[in-house]
């Protein structure tokens, strides 16, 4: 009786008796080399998670939120209060929203803040919010932590236009230490944002 | 008024209730700001 080259299964020909310990040795083979791959299997998998854990612990950049959501909704609001700004040198906030709505990025949902144009001594540009966002169009904005809680919160918006480009640099009154949540506020009673609205965070060691 | 405001748990979960507002709470229309640009 012949076997086969690496497990050594049996090959029976026309003349070859057919016996019962010829099928258990079959099997105990068949058993030891399914065994010796699930443990090779288990192995690389385990390594490779190792190996995926330490790249992500090396790089800079954290994803800390993904969110699409799931509802239609006028009004968003982020409970980020787990989120220490001051943990981070840059933080940015994606907003790809559907739907019909435009509306402003207010934290902690308070209007006493004041919203400072980056770059001007004048007085304040607006108590409404750190930015604008439309529908169907994505924007980023890169919020400047510093890794202090201290500092004011600073942000610079960017994002596409119809034809072009916007962009909006805004300091607020605010500082990071006090920022636990975002909400997306309409600018008009009837606005709404549709399900699948995509909101990423990410911060940047 | 009422509107439909949907919270983002800090777990990810989503729950929308209808929330009471002022009627001046909404802004109007947005002005560009001084520092938008298209081209």
């Amino acid at each position: 009786m012949n076997q086969t080259e690496h497990y050594k299964l049996s090959q029976w020909e026309k003349t070859d008796r057919i016996m019962m310990d010829d099928f258990n040795r079959d099997n105990a083979n068949i058993e030891t080399a399914l065994g010796a791959a699930f443990a090779a299997v288990t192995a690389e998998t385990a390594a490779r998670t190792a190996d995926v854990a330490v790249l992500t612990a090396k790089s800079p950049f954290v994803k800390l939120r993904e969110i699409v959501t799931t509802q239609s909704a006028a009004q968003v609001n982020l409970d980020l209060s787990d989120i220490n700004f001051a943990d981070w040198q840059v933080l940015w906030l994606d907003v790809a929203i559907l739907g019909t709505w435009a509306g402003f990025l207010r934290p902690n949902g308070t209007t006493d803040a004041s919203y400072y144009q980056l770059g001007s001594t004048s007085g304040p540009i607006s108590n409404n919010g750190l930015t604008v966002y439309y529908n169907d169009k994505k924007y980023r904005t890169i919020f400047f932590s510093g890794k202090s809680g201290e500092k004011r919160i600073s942000c610079i918006t960017v994002g596409e236009s119809d034809g072009g480009m916007v962009y909006r640099g805004v300091c607020s009154t605010l500082t990071f230490s006090q920022q636990k949540t975002f909400l997306l506020v309409p600018t008009e009673s009837y606005y709404h944002m549709d399900t699948g609205t995509k909101i990423a965070i990410w911060g940047v060691r | 008024m009422t509107i439909d405001v949907l919270t983002v748990h800090q777990d990810g979960t989503q729950t929308v209730e209808a929330v009471e507002v002022p009627d001046d709470y909404f802004p109007g229309a947005v002005q560009p700001a001084a520092t938008e640009t298209q081209e």
